[in-house]
Protein backbone atom coordinates (compact mmCIF):
# COMPACT_ATOMS: atom_id res chain seq x y z
CA UNK A 1 0.00 0.00 0.00
CA UNK A 2 3.07 2.22 -0.01
CA UNK A 3 2.95 5.09 -2.47
CA UNK A 4 6.51 4.42 -3.55
CA UNK A 5 5.48 1.04 -4.97
CA UNK A 6 3.07 0.11 -7.73
CA UNK A 7 2.67 -3.39 -6.34
CA UNK A 8 -0.37 -3.91 -4.17
CA UNK A 9 -2.45 -6.73 -2.79
CA UNK A 10 -5.46 -7.49 -4.96
CA UNK A 11 -8.80 -8.67 -3.76
CA UNK A 12 -9.70 -12.27 -4.56
CA UNK A 13 -13.34 -12.29 -3.50
CA UNK A 14 -16.55 -11.76 -5.40
CA UNK A 15 -20.17 -11.42 -4.36
CA UNK A 16 -21.98 -14.73 -4.28
CA UNK A 17 -25.35 -13.69 -5.71
CA UNK A 18 -27.46 -14.17 -8.82
CA UNK A 19 -25.77 -11.27 -10.62
CA UNK A 20 -22.47 -13.11 -10.44
CA UNK A 21 -23.58 -16.63 -11.34
CA UNK A 22 -20.92 -17.12 -14.05
CA UNK A 23 -18.32 -17.59 -11.37
CA UNK A 24 -15.52 -18.68 -13.72
CA UNK A 25 -15.42 -15.17 -15.25
CA UNK A 26 -14.05 -13.76 -12.01
CA UNK A 27 -11.20 -16.25 -11.63
CA UNK A 28 -7.64 -15.58 -12.81
CA UNK A 29 -7.42 -16.99 -16.36
CA UNK A 30 -4.83 -19.67 -15.58
CA UNK A 31 -6.81 -20.81 -12.54
CA UNK A 32 -10.10 -20.91 -14.47
CA UNK A 33 -8.42 -23.17 -17.04
CA UNK A 34 -7.14 -25.37 -14.25
CA UNK A 35 -10.45 -25.97 -12.45
CA UNK A 36 -13.06 -25.61 -15.20
CA UNK A 37 -12.44 -28.17 -17.97
CA UNK A 38 -14.52 -26.15 -20.47
CA UNK A 39 -12.13 -23.20 -20.00
CA UNK A 40 -9.28 -25.45 -21.11
CA UNK A 41 -11.04 -26.62 -24.25
CA UNK A 42 -9.52 -24.92 -27.30
CA UNK A 43 -12.93 -24.89 -28.97
CA UNK A 44 -14.58 -22.82 -26.27
CA UNK A 45 -12.12 -21.03 -24.02
CA UNK A 46 -11.76 -17.91 -26.16
CA UNK A 47 -15.51 -17.43 -26.00
CA UNK A 48 -15.85 -18.19 -22.30
CA UNK A 49 -12.96 -16.23 -20.86
CA UNK A 50 -12.65 -12.46 -20.63
CA UNK A 51 -9.86 -10.54 -22.33
CA UNK A 52 -7.89 -10.25 -19.08
CA UNK A 53 -8.37 -13.92 -18.34
CA UNK A 54 -7.01 -14.84 -21.77
CA UNK A 55 -3.86 -12.80 -21.10
CA UNK A 56 -3.52 -14.38 -17.66
CA UNK A 57 -3.95 -17.87 -19.13
CA UNK A 58 -1.31 -17.26 -21.77
CA UNK A 59 1.24 -16.28 -19.10
CA UNK A 60 1.34 -19.91 -17.98
CA UNK A 61 1.30 -21.73 -21.32
CA UNK A 62 4.45 -23.72 -22.01
CA UNK A 63 6.36 -22.13 -24.88
CA UNK A 64 6.93 -24.51 -27.80
CA UNK A 65 10.40 -23.09 -28.35
CA UNK A 66 11.93 -22.68 -24.91
CA UNK A 67 9.71 -25.22 -23.11
CA UNK A 68 9.02 -22.79 -20.28
CA UNK A 69 5.99 -20.61 -19.42
CA UNK A 70 7.80 -17.58 -20.84
CA UNK A 71 4.70 -15.65 -21.96
CA UNK A 72 6.41 -14.90 -25.27
CA UNK A 73 9.42 -13.24 -23.73
CA UNK A 74 12.09 -15.84 -24.53
CA UNK A 75 14.92 -15.16 -26.93
CA UNK A 76 13.81 -17.88 -29.31
CA UNK A 77 10.34 -16.34 -29.68
CA UNK A 78 11.94 -12.92 -30.34
CA UNK A 79 14.14 -14.39 -33.07
CA UNK A 80 11.18 -16.10 -34.70
CA UNK B 1 -38.24 21.68 29.12
CA UNK B 2 -35.50 22.75 26.74
CA UNK B 3 -32.71 20.25 26.38
CA UNK B 4 -29.25 20.71 27.88
CA UNK B 5 -26.43 18.87 26.20
CA UNK B 6 -23.17 17.86 27.88
CA UNK B 7 -19.77 17.35 26.34
CA UNK B 8 -16.47 16.27 27.83
CA UNK B 9 -13.03 16.90 26.41
CA UNK B 10 -10.99 14.24 28.21
CA UNK B 11 -7.50 15.52 27.53
CA UNK B 12 -3.98 14.31 28.18
CA UNK B 13 -2.94 17.54 29.90
CA UNK B 14 -6.23 19.27 30.65
CA UNK B 15 -9.86 18.12 30.74
CA UNK B 16 -13.06 20.08 30.75
CA UNK B 17 -16.82 19.54 30.75
CA UNK B 18 -19.17 21.96 29.01
CA UNK B 19 -22.93 22.21 28.70
CA UNK B 20 -25.14 23.81 26.08
CA UNK B 21 -28.69 25.01 26.67
CA UNK B 22 -30.74 25.14 23.50
CA UNK B 23 -33.01 27.77 25.06
CA UNK B 24 -30.95 30.93 24.76
CA UNK B 25 -28.26 29.02 22.87
CA UNK B 26 -25.74 29.36 25.67
CA UNK B 27 -22.64 27.20 25.99
CA UNK B 28 -20.87 27.16 29.35
CA UNK B 29 -17.50 25.50 29.95
CA UNK B 30 -17.11 24.31 33.57
CA UNK B 31 -13.68 25.78 34.28
CA UNK B 32 -11.74 25.68 37.50
CA UNK B 33 -13.42 28.38 39.59
CA UNK B 34 -10.16 29.59 41.14
CA UNK B 35 -8.01 29.93 38.05
CA UNK B 36 -10.61 30.15 35.28
CA UNK B 37 -8.63 27.51 33.39
CA UNK B 38 -9.56 23.96 32.31
CA UNK B 39 -8.87 21.28 34.93
CA UNK B 40 -5.41 19.74 34.86
CA UNK B 41 -5.62 15.98 34.12
CA UNK B 42 -3.61 15.21 37.25
CA UNK B 43 -4.78 13.03 40.14
CA UNK B 44 -3.41 13.01 43.67
CA UNK B 45 -3.90 9.92 45.79
CA UNK B 46 -3.31 9.55 49.55
CA UNK B 47 -4.35 6.52 51.58
CA UNK B 48 -7.52 7.19 53.60
CA UNK B 49 -7.99 10.61 52.01
CA UNK B 50 -10.38 11.57 49.20
CA UNK B 51 -8.74 11.70 45.77
CA UNK B 52 -7.88 15.21 44.61
CA UNK B 53 -7.62 16.19 40.97
CA UNK B 54 -7.18 19.18 38.71
CA UNK B 55 -5.30 22.32 39.64
CA UNK B 56 -5.14 21.36 43.35
CA UNK B 57 -3.38 18.10 42.49
CA UNK B 58 -1.04 19.78 40.03
CA UNK B 59 -0.10 22.49 42.56
CA UNK B 60 0.97 19.87 45.08
CA UNK B 61 3.14 17.80 42.76
CA UNK B 62 6.22 19.88 43.49
CA UNK B 63 5.73 19.52 47.27
CA UNK B 64 4.68 15.91 47.66
CA UNK B 65 5.90 14.01 44.62
CA UNK B 66 8.18 11.21 45.79
CA UNK B 67 7.04 11.63 49.39
CA UNK B 68 5.84 8.35 50.92
CA UNK B 69 2.04 8.09 51.02
CA UNK B 70 1.49 10.42 48.06
CA UNK B 71 0.94 9.28 44.48
CA UNK B 72 0.37 11.46 41.45
CA UNK B 73 -0.91 10.26 38.09
CA UNK B 74 -1.00 12.36 34.94
CA UNK B 75 -1.59 11.78 31.20
CA UNK B 76 -3.76 8.74 31.94
CA UNK B 77 -5.47 9.13 28.56
CA UNK B 78 -2.36 7.95 26.74
CA UNK B 79 -2.52 4.64 28.63
CA UNK B 80 -6.16 3.77 27.95
CA UNK B 81 -6.78 0.58 26.01
CA UNK B 82 -3.26 -0.70 26.69
CA UNK B 83 -4.01 -2.67 29.86
CA UNK B 84 -1.80 -0.23 31.77
CA UNK B 85 -1.55 -0.10 35.55
CA UNK B 86 -0.26 2.65 37.84
CA UNK B 87 1.37 2.26 41.21
CA UNK B 88 -1.00 4.18 43.48
CA UNK B 89 0.13 4.18 47.11
CA UNK B 90 1.50 0.66 46.82
CA UNK B 91 -1.39 -0.87 44.88
CA UNK B 92 -1.73 -1.46 41.17
CA UNK B 93 -4.59 0.61 39.81
CA UNK B 94 -5.76 0.14 36.19
CA UNK B 95 -5.72 3.17 33.90
CA UNK B 96 -9.48 2.83 33.44
CA UNK B 97 -10.12 3.34 37.17
CA UNK B 98 -7.91 6.41 37.23
CA UNK B 99 -9.76 7.80 34.21
CA UNK B 100 -12.98 7.10 36.08
CA UNK B 101 -11.72 9.17 39.05
CA UNK B 102 -11.00 12.06 36.70
CA UNK B 103 -14.49 11.80 35.17
CA UNK B 104 -15.96 11.78 38.69
CA UNK B 105 -14.01 14.93 39.54
CA UNK B 106 -15.22 16.74 36.39
CA UNK B 107 -18.84 15.76 37.10
CA UNK B 108 -18.62 16.86 40.74
CA UNK B 109 -17.09 20.20 39.79
CA UNK B 110 -19.94 20.81 37.32
CA UNK B 111 -22.54 19.86 39.96
CA UNK B 112 -21.11 21.89 42.80
CA UNK B 113 -20.08 25.06 40.96
CA UNK B 114 -22.33 25.25 37.91
CA UNK B 115 -25.63 23.83 39.17
CA UNK B 116 -26.02 21.19 36.48
CA UNK B 117 -26.35 17.45 36.80
CA UNK B 118 -24.61 15.78 33.85
CA UNK B 119 -25.64 12.15 33.42
CA UNK B 120 -25.02 11.56 29.74
CA UNK B 121 -23.39 13.29 26.82
CA UNK B 122 -20.77 13.27 24.09
CA UNK B 123 -17.12 12.56 24.86
CA UNK B 124 -14.39 13.52 22.43
CA UNK B 125 -11.56 11.23 21.34
CA UNK B 126 -8.36 11.64 19.36
CA UNK B 127 -8.19 10.10 15.90
CA UNK B 128 -5.81 7.31 16.92
CA UNK B 129 -8.05 5.93 19.71
CA UNK B 130 -8.71 2.30 18.82
CA UNK B 131 -11.61 0.10 19.89
CA UNK B 132 -9.92 -0.94 23.16
CA UNK B 133 -9.24 2.64 24.19
CA UNK B 134 -12.76 3.74 23.30
CA UNK B 135 -14.31 0.89 25.26
CA UNK B 136 -12.14 1.58 28.32
CA UNK B 137 -12.99 5.29 28.15
CA UNK B 138 -16.73 4.50 27.88
CA UNK B 139 -16.46 2.12 30.84
CA UNK B 140 -14.55 4.70 32.89
CA UNK B 141 -17.20 7.35 32.20
CA UNK B 142 -19.96 4.84 33.00
CA UNK B 143 -18.34 3.91 36.33
CA UNK B 144 -18.36 7.59 37.23
CA UNK B 145 -22.09 7.79 36.40
CA UNK B 146 -21.84 9.39 32.96
CA UNK B 147 -23.33 7.59 29.98
CA UNK B 148 -21.48 8.28 26.73
CA UNK B 149 -24.16 8.81 24.08
CA UNK B 150 -21.58 9.12 21.34
CA UNK B 151 -17.92 9.78 20.64
CA UNK B 152 -16.74 12.58 18.41
CA UNK B 153 -13.28 13.24 16.96
CA UNK B 154 -11.65 16.10 18.86
CA UNK B 155 -10.85 18.42 15.92
CA UNK B 156 -14.31 17.79 14.48
CA UNK B 157 -15.86 18.75 17.83
CA UNK B 158 -13.78 21.95 17.82
CA UNK B 159 -15.15 22.81 14.40
CA UNK B 160 -18.74 22.12 15.49
CA UNK B 161 -18.10 24.31 18.52
CA UNK B 162 -16.72 27.15 16.43
CA UNK B 163 -19.42 26.99 13.77
CA UNK B 164 -22.48 26.31 15.91
CA UNK B 165 -21.70 28.25 19.08
CA UNK B 166 -22.55 31.71 17.97
CA UNK B 167 -23.19 31.77 14.24
CA UNK B 168 -26.68 32.76 13.14
CA UNK B 169 -28.67 30.79 10.60
CA UNK B 170 -27.78 33.34 7.89
CA UNK B 171 -24.08 33.21 8.77
CA UNK B 172 -24.17 29.42 8.67
CA UNK B 173 -25.74 29.52 5.21
CA UNK B 174 -23.06 31.94 4.09
CA UNK B 175 -20.37 29.56 5.29
CA UNK B 176 -21.64 26.76 3.04
CA UNK B 177 -18.98 25.51 0.65
CA UNK B 178 -16.07 26.56 2.85
CA UNK B 179 -13.10 24.25 3.38
CA UNK B 180 -11.74 24.18 6.90
CA UNK B 181 -8.52 22.87 8.42
CA UNK B 182 -8.51 22.11 12.13
CA UNK B 183 -5.03 21.72 13.55
CA UNK B 184 -5.41 20.30 17.05
CA UNK B 185 -2.03 19.89 18.72
CA UNK B 186 -2.42 19.19 22.42
CA UNK B 187 -0.40 17.47 25.10
CA UNK B 188 -0.80 13.93 23.83
CA UNK B 189 -1.51 13.97 20.11
CA UNK B 190 -1.63 16.00 16.95
CA UNK B 191 -4.88 15.60 15.06
CA UNK B 192 -5.49 17.28 11.72
CA UNK B 193 -8.89 17.35 10.10
CA UNK B 194 -9.83 18.82 6.76
CA UNK B 195 -13.57 19.40 6.62
CA UNK B 196 -16.17 21.05 4.45
CA UNK B 197 -19.14 23.05 5.62
CA UNK B 198 -22.15 22.33 3.45
CA UNK B 199 -25.72 23.65 3.43
CA UNK B 200 -26.98 21.46 6.23
CA UNK B 201 -23.96 19.52 7.35
CA UNK B 202 -20.27 19.45 8.17
CA UNK B 203 -18.24 16.58 6.71
CA UNK B 204 -14.72 15.38 7.38
CA UNK B 205 -12.80 15.25 4.07
CA UNK B 206 -9.53 13.90 5.45
CA UNK B 207 -8.01 13.17 8.80
CA UNK B 208 -4.44 12.60 9.89
CA UNK B 209 -2.96 12.00 13.29
CA UNK B 210 0.40 11.88 14.98
CA UNK B 211 0.17 10.13 18.33
CA UNK B 212 2.96 10.66 20.91
CA UNK B 213 4.62 13.60 19.14
CA UNK B 214 2.85 16.36 21.01
CA UNK B 215 3.22 18.60 24.03
CA UNK B 216 4.48 15.85 26.33
CA UNK B 217 7.10 14.88 23.78
CA UNK B 218 8.25 18.51 23.57
CA UNK B 219 8.54 18.49 27.36
CA UNK B 220 10.83 15.47 27.19
CA UNK B 221 12.92 17.09 24.41
CA UNK B 222 13.26 20.24 26.49
CA UNK B 223 14.08 18.35 29.66
CA UNK B 224 16.86 16.34 27.98
CA UNK B 225 18.23 19.54 26.45
CA UNK B 226 18.29 21.28 29.85
CA UNK B 227 19.86 18.24 31.54
CA UNK B 228 22.53 18.14 28.85
CA UNK B 229 23.36 21.83 29.35
CA UNK B 230 23.38 21.51 33.11
CA UNK B 231 25.65 18.46 33.20
CA UNK B 232 28.07 20.06 30.73
CA UNK B 233 28.22 23.23 32.79
CA UNK B 234 28.81 21.42 36.07
CA UNK B 235 31.14 18.83 34.54
CA UNK B 236 28.96 15.99 35.79
CA UNK B 237 28.88 12.79 33.74
CA UNK B 238 25.25 12.16 32.66
CA UNK B 239 25.31 8.58 33.90
CA UNK B 240 26.79 9.54 37.27
CA UNK B 241 24.15 12.05 38.40
CA UNK B 242 21.14 10.84 40.33
CA UNK B 243 17.85 12.71 40.13
CA UNK B 244 15.75 11.81 43.20
CA UNK B 245 12.22 10.49 42.37
CA UNK B 246 10.50 13.58 43.78
CA UNK B 247 12.74 15.91 41.78
CA UNK B 248 11.85 14.05 38.57
CA UNK B 249 8.19 15.10 38.76
CA UNK B 250 9.08 18.63 39.87
CA UNK B 251 11.53 18.87 36.99
CA UNK B 252 8.85 17.75 34.52
CA UNK B 253 6.42 20.38 35.77
CA UNK B 254 9.10 23.06 35.67
CA UNK B 255 9.88 21.99 32.09
CA UNK B 256 6.22 22.38 31.14
CA UNK B 257 6.16 25.82 32.76
CA UNK B 258 9.29 26.78 30.82
CA UNK B 259 7.74 25.59 27.54
CA UNK B 260 4.59 27.66 28.15
CA UNK B 261 6.64 30.72 29.17
CA UNK B 262 8.73 30.49 25.98
CA UNK B 263 5.55 30.93 23.93
CA UNK B 264 5.39 34.58 25.03
CA UNK B 265 8.90 35.34 26.36
CA UNK B 266 12.18 35.02 24.43
CA UNK B 267 13.91 33.36 27.42
CA UNK B 268 13.13 31.65 30.70
CA UNK B 269 15.31 30.47 33.58
CA UNK B 270 14.44 27.06 34.95
CA UNK B 271 15.01 26.85 38.70
CA UNK B 272 14.76 23.83 40.92
CA UNK B 273 16.17 23.21 44.40
CA UNK B 274 17.88 19.88 45.09
CA UNK B 275 17.70 18.86 41.43
CA UNK B 276 20.34 16.14 41.46
CA UNK B 277 23.03 14.44 43.50
CA UNK B 278 26.55 13.59 42.43
CA UNK B 279 29.26 12.11 44.67
CA UNK B 280 27.37 13.08 47.82
CA UNK B 281 26.87 16.71 46.77
CA UNK B 282 23.44 18.17 46.04
CA UNK B 283 22.98 20.48 43.07
CA UNK B 284 20.31 23.12 42.44
CA UNK B 285 19.16 23.81 38.91
CA UNK B 286 19.35 27.31 37.53
CA UNK B 287 19.42 27.08 33.78
CA UNK B 288 18.44 29.82 31.32
CA UNK B 289 16.72 28.54 28.16
CA UNK B 290 16.08 30.64 25.08
CA UNK B 291 13.15 30.27 22.71
CA UNK B 292 15.60 29.93 19.83
CA UNK B 293 17.26 26.90 21.44
CA UNK B 294 13.90 25.33 22.22
CA UNK B 295 12.71 25.83 18.65
CA UNK B 296 15.88 24.22 17.36
CA UNK B 297 15.09 21.14 19.46
CA UNK B 298 11.49 20.83 18.25
CA UNK B 299 12.09 21.81 14.60
CA UNK B 300 12.14 18.23 13.17
CA UNK B 301 8.82 17.40 14.87
CA UNK B 302 7.23 20.64 13.68
CA UNK B 303 8.37 19.80 10.14
CA UNK B 304 6.77 16.36 10.46
CA UNK B 305 3.54 18.02 11.62
CA UNK B 306 3.59 20.34 8.61
CA UNK B 307 4.05 17.39 6.26
CA UNK B 308 1.07 15.75 7.95
CA UNK B 309 -1.04 18.83 7.19
CA UNK B 310 0.12 18.77 3.56
CA UNK B 311 -0.74 15.06 3.28
CA UNK B 312 -4.19 15.65 4.77
CA UNK B 313 -4.84 18.43 2.26
CA UNK B 314 -3.66 16.20 -0.57
CA UNK B 315 -5.89 13.33 0.44
CA UNK B 316 -8.83 15.76 0.73
CA UNK B 317 -8.10 16.82 -2.84
CA UNK B 318 -7.61 20.51 -2.04
CA UNK B 319 -4.67 22.89 -1.81
CA UNK B 320 -3.77 25.31 1.00
CA UNK B 321 -5.09 28.15 -1.18
CA UNK B 322 -8.53 26.56 -1.23
CA UNK B 323 -8.75 26.61 2.56
CA UNK B 324 -11.18 29.27 3.77
CA UNK B 325 -10.77 28.81 7.49
CA UNK B 326 -8.05 27.42 9.72
CA UNK B 327 -8.55 26.72 13.41
CA UNK B 328 -5.56 26.22 15.69
CA UNK B 329 -6.58 24.31 18.79
CA UNK B 330 -4.59 22.88 21.70
CA UNK B 331 -1.74 24.21 23.81
CA UNK B 332 1.06 23.12 21.45
CA UNK B 333 -0.49 25.23 18.66
CA UNK B 334 0.42 28.30 20.72
CA UNK B 335 4.16 27.72 20.21
CA UNK B 336 5.38 30.63 18.04
CA UNK B 337 7.24 28.33 15.61
CA UNK B 338 4.06 26.30 15.00
CA UNK B 339 2.00 29.47 14.53
CA UNK B 340 4.58 30.83 12.09
CA UNK B 341 4.54 27.62 10.00
CA UNK B 342 0.75 27.62 9.90
CA UNK B 343 0.65 31.32 8.97
CA UNK B 344 2.98 30.60 6.07
CA UNK B 345 0.51 27.99 4.82
CA UNK B 346 -2.86 29.47 5.60
CA UNK B 347 -2.19 33.21 6.14
CA UNK B 348 -5.23 35.28 7.01
CA UNK B 349 -7.57 32.28 7.09
CA UNK B 350 -6.33 31.46 10.60
CA UNK B 351 -8.93 32.72 13.04
CA UNK B 352 -8.43 33.31 16.72
CA UNK B 353 -10.92 31.30 18.70
CA UNK B 354 -12.28 32.78 21.89
CA UNK B 355 -12.14 30.09 24.60
CA UNK B 356 -9.82 27.93 22.47
CA UNK B 357 -9.05 25.75 25.51
CA UNK B 358 -12.69 24.71 25.90
CA UNK B 359 -13.94 24.76 22.30
CA UNK B 360 -13.72 20.95 21.93
CA UNK B 361 -15.92 20.31 24.97
CA UNK B 362 -18.30 23.04 23.84
CA UNK B 363 -18.63 21.43 20.41
CA UNK B 364 -19.34 18.08 22.05
CA UNK B 365 -22.01 19.69 24.26
CA UNK B 366 -23.66 21.27 21.21
CA UNK B 367 -23.60 17.93 19.38
CA UNK B 368 -25.30 16.32 22.38
CA UNK B 369 -27.88 19.08 22.80
CA UNK B 370 -29.01 18.86 19.17
CA UNK B 371 -28.75 15.08 19.06
CA UNK B 372 -26.27 15.18 16.16
CA UNK B 373 -25.65 11.63 15.05
CA UNK B 374 -22.48 10.84 13.18
CA UNK B 375 -23.15 9.79 9.61
CA UNK B 376 -20.66 8.33 7.16
CA UNK B 377 -18.90 11.08 5.22
CA UNK B 378 -17.80 8.56 2.56
CA UNK B 379 -19.11 5.37 1.09
CA UNK B 380 -17.49 2.36 2.71
CA UNK B 381 -16.91 -0.22 0.01
CA UNK B 382 -15.48 -3.69 -0.52
CA UNK B 383 -13.00 -4.15 -3.35
CA UNK B 384 -13.92 -7.06 -5.60
CA UNK B 385 -11.63 -9.27 -7.64
CA UNK B 386 -12.69 -7.67 -10.94
CA UNK B 387 -11.48 -4.26 -9.70
CA UNK B 388 -14.94 -2.88 -8.96
CA UNK B 389 -16.19 -1.69 -5.57
CA UNK B 390 -19.29 -2.88 -3.81
CA UNK B 391 -20.79 -0.21 -1.50
CA UNK B 392 -21.47 -1.56 1.96
CA UNK B 393 -22.43 1.59 3.86
CA UNK B 394 -23.44 4.61 1.83
CA UNK B 395 -22.37 8.21 2.27
CA UNK B 396 -24.81 10.04 4.51
CA UNK B 397 -26.05 6.89 6.23
CA UNK B 398 -26.34 7.50 9.98
CA UNK B 399 -23.84 5.34 11.87
CA UNK B 400 -26.24 4.09 14.51
CA UNK B 401 -25.32 0.70 15.97
CA UNK B 402 -28.88 -0.56 15.59
CA UNK B 403 -28.99 0.27 11.87
CA UNK B 404 -25.46 -0.35 10.72
CA UNK B 405 -24.87 -4.01 10.17
CA UNK B 406 -24.44 -5.86 6.90
CA UNK B 407 -23.79 -9.46 5.95
CA UNK B 408 -22.18 -10.25 2.61
CA UNK B 409 -21.93 -13.69 1.07
CA UNK B 410 -18.79 -13.98 -0.98
CA UNK B 411 -16.79 -16.60 -2.81
CA UNK B 412 -13.04 -16.78 -3.20
CA UNK B 413 -11.89 -16.45 -6.80
CA UNK B 414 -8.49 -18.02 -6.19
CA UNK B 415 -7.93 -20.19 -3.15
CA UNK B 416 -4.59 -21.70 -4.24
CA UNK B 417 -2.65 -19.72 -1.62
CA UNK B 418 -5.12 -20.66 1.13
CA UNK B 419 -6.31 -17.13 1.80
CA UNK B 420 -9.13 -14.84 0.84
CA UNK B 421 -8.23 -11.15 0.83
CA UNK B 422 -11.04 -8.81 1.80
CA UNK B 423 -10.14 -5.20 1.12
CA UNK B 424 -12.29 -2.46 2.62
CA UNK B 425 -11.92 1.24 2.08
CA UNK B 426 -13.55 4.57 1.50
CA UNK B 427 -14.82 5.07 -2.05
CA UNK B 428 -15.29 8.48 -3.58
CA UNK B 429 -17.46 7.87 -6.64
CA UNK B 430 -17.04 11.46 -7.90
CA UNK B 431 -13.26 11.37 -7.94
CA UNK B 432 -13.24 7.59 -8.53
CA UNK B 433 -10.76 7.19 -5.70
CA UNK B 434 -10.65 4.17 -3.43
CA UNK B 435 -8.79 4.80 -0.20
CA UNK B 436 -7.82 1.40 1.23
CA UNK B 437 -8.31 1.15 4.96
CA UNK B 438 -8.21 -2.53 5.85
CA UNK B 439 -6.96 -5.74 4.27
CA UNK B 440 -8.49 -8.69 6.08
CA UNK B 441 -6.86 -12.00 5.27
CA UNK B 442 -9.18 -14.94 5.91
CA UNK B 443 -7.88 -18.52 5.79
CA UNK B 444 -9.61 -20.76 3.26
CA UNK B 445 -8.92 -24.30 2.13
CA UNK B 446 -6.19 -24.39 -0.53
CA UNK B 447 -7.51 -27.67 -1.94
CA UNK B 448 -8.93 -27.92 -5.45
CA UNK B 449 -11.72 -30.52 -5.30
CA UNK B 450 -13.06 -32.14 -8.47
CA UNK B 451 -15.61 -31.08 -9.55
CA UNK B 452 -14.45 -27.71 -8.36
CA UNK B 453 -16.59 -25.68 -5.99
CA UNK B 454 -15.70 -22.26 -4.68
CA UNK B 455 -14.77 -21.49 -1.12
CA UNK B 456 -17.64 -19.45 0.34
CA UNK B 457 -16.99 -16.65 2.83
CA UNK B 458 -19.43 -14.86 5.08
CA UNK B 459 -18.47 -11.27 5.89
CA UNK B 460 -20.24 -9.46 8.73
CA UNK B 461 -19.76 -5.72 9.15
CA UNK B 462 -21.13 -4.02 12.25
CA UNK B 463 -20.72 -0.45 13.49
CA UNK B 464 -20.85 -0.42 17.27
CA UNK B 465 -21.76 2.34 19.73
CA UNK B 466 -18.10 3.44 19.84
CA UNK B 467 -18.14 4.13 16.09
CA UNK B 468 -15.80 1.24 15.46
CA UNK B 469 -16.49 -0.84 12.38
CA UNK B 470 -16.18 -4.50 13.36
CA UNK B 471 -15.15 -6.80 10.50
CA UNK B 472 -15.84 -10.51 11.02
CA UNK B 473 -15.01 -12.93 8.21
CA UNK B 474 -15.17 -16.70 8.07
CA UNK B 475 -14.87 -19.29 5.33
CA UNK B 476 -17.80 -21.69 5.24
CA UNK B 477 -15.49 -24.69 5.63
CA UNK B 478 -13.83 -23.31 8.75
CA UNK B 479 -14.85 -23.60 12.40
CA UNK B 480 -16.54 -20.63 14.13
CA UNK B 481 -13.46 -20.08 16.31
CA UNK B 482 -11.45 -19.49 13.15
CA UNK B 483 -13.44 -16.33 12.41
CA UNK B 484 -11.11 -13.45 11.63
CA UNK B 485 -12.02 -10.34 13.63
CA UNK B 486 -10.66 -6.92 12.87
CA UNK B 487 -11.63 -3.36 13.61
CA UNK B 488 -11.63 -0.27 11.46
CA UNK B 489 -11.50 3.07 13.26
CA UNK B 490 -10.19 5.28 10.51
CA UNK B 491 -13.60 6.34 9.22
CA UNK B 492 -14.64 9.89 8.42
CA UNK B 493 -17.92 11.26 9.67
CA UNK B 494 -20.40 14.03 8.96
CA UNK B 495 -23.00 15.67 11.18
CA UNK B 496 -26.19 17.47 10.31
CA UNK B 497 -26.58 21.16 11.17
CA UNK B 498 -30.38 21.04 10.92
CA UNK B 499 -31.98 22.96 13.74
CA UNK B 500 -28.92 25.06 14.62
CA UNK B 501 -29.85 28.72 14.99
CA UNK B 502 -33.51 28.08 14.16
CA UNK B 503 -34.82 29.90 17.21
CA UNK B 504 -33.24 33.26 16.29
Amino acid sequence: MSKSSNVSVRSNVMLDDVDHKHMYRFLPGDFAAQVYPECRDVRSFERLLTKTQLIEKQQYLICMLCKRPCAGTCRLTQLK
Amino acid sequence: MARTGFGIDFGTTNSILAFHKIAGRVTTPCRDVETGMPHASVLWYRPGEPTKAGVTAKKHVSRFSGVAGHSFVQSVKQHLGKRAFFDVCGTNKPAGEIASDLFRFLLNEARSHYGVNPQSGVVTIPLYFDGHARRELRRAAGDAGFHVTSFLHEPFAALIGYVCKSKSRTELKRMAGQNVVVFDWGGGTLDVTVARIEQEQISELATAGLPTYAGNYFDSLLSSYVRRLFYDEKNIPADGAVIPPGAKDRFLFETERCKIALSHDPAYTMQLAAFCEYRGAEYDLKQPVTRQAFEQEIRPTVDTACRLVDNALESAGITARQVDLCLLVGGTSLIPLVQQEMRERFGHTIVSIPDADSIIAEGAAIADAYGMHAAFADTIALELSDGTYHPVFCKGEVALPSACSRTLNLFCTDNRDGQARLILGLYDSKRRVFDRKAVVVTPVSPELPRPYHHEKIVLDLVVDQDLVLGIHAKAATRLPEETVREELIDIRYAVSLAGIGDNE
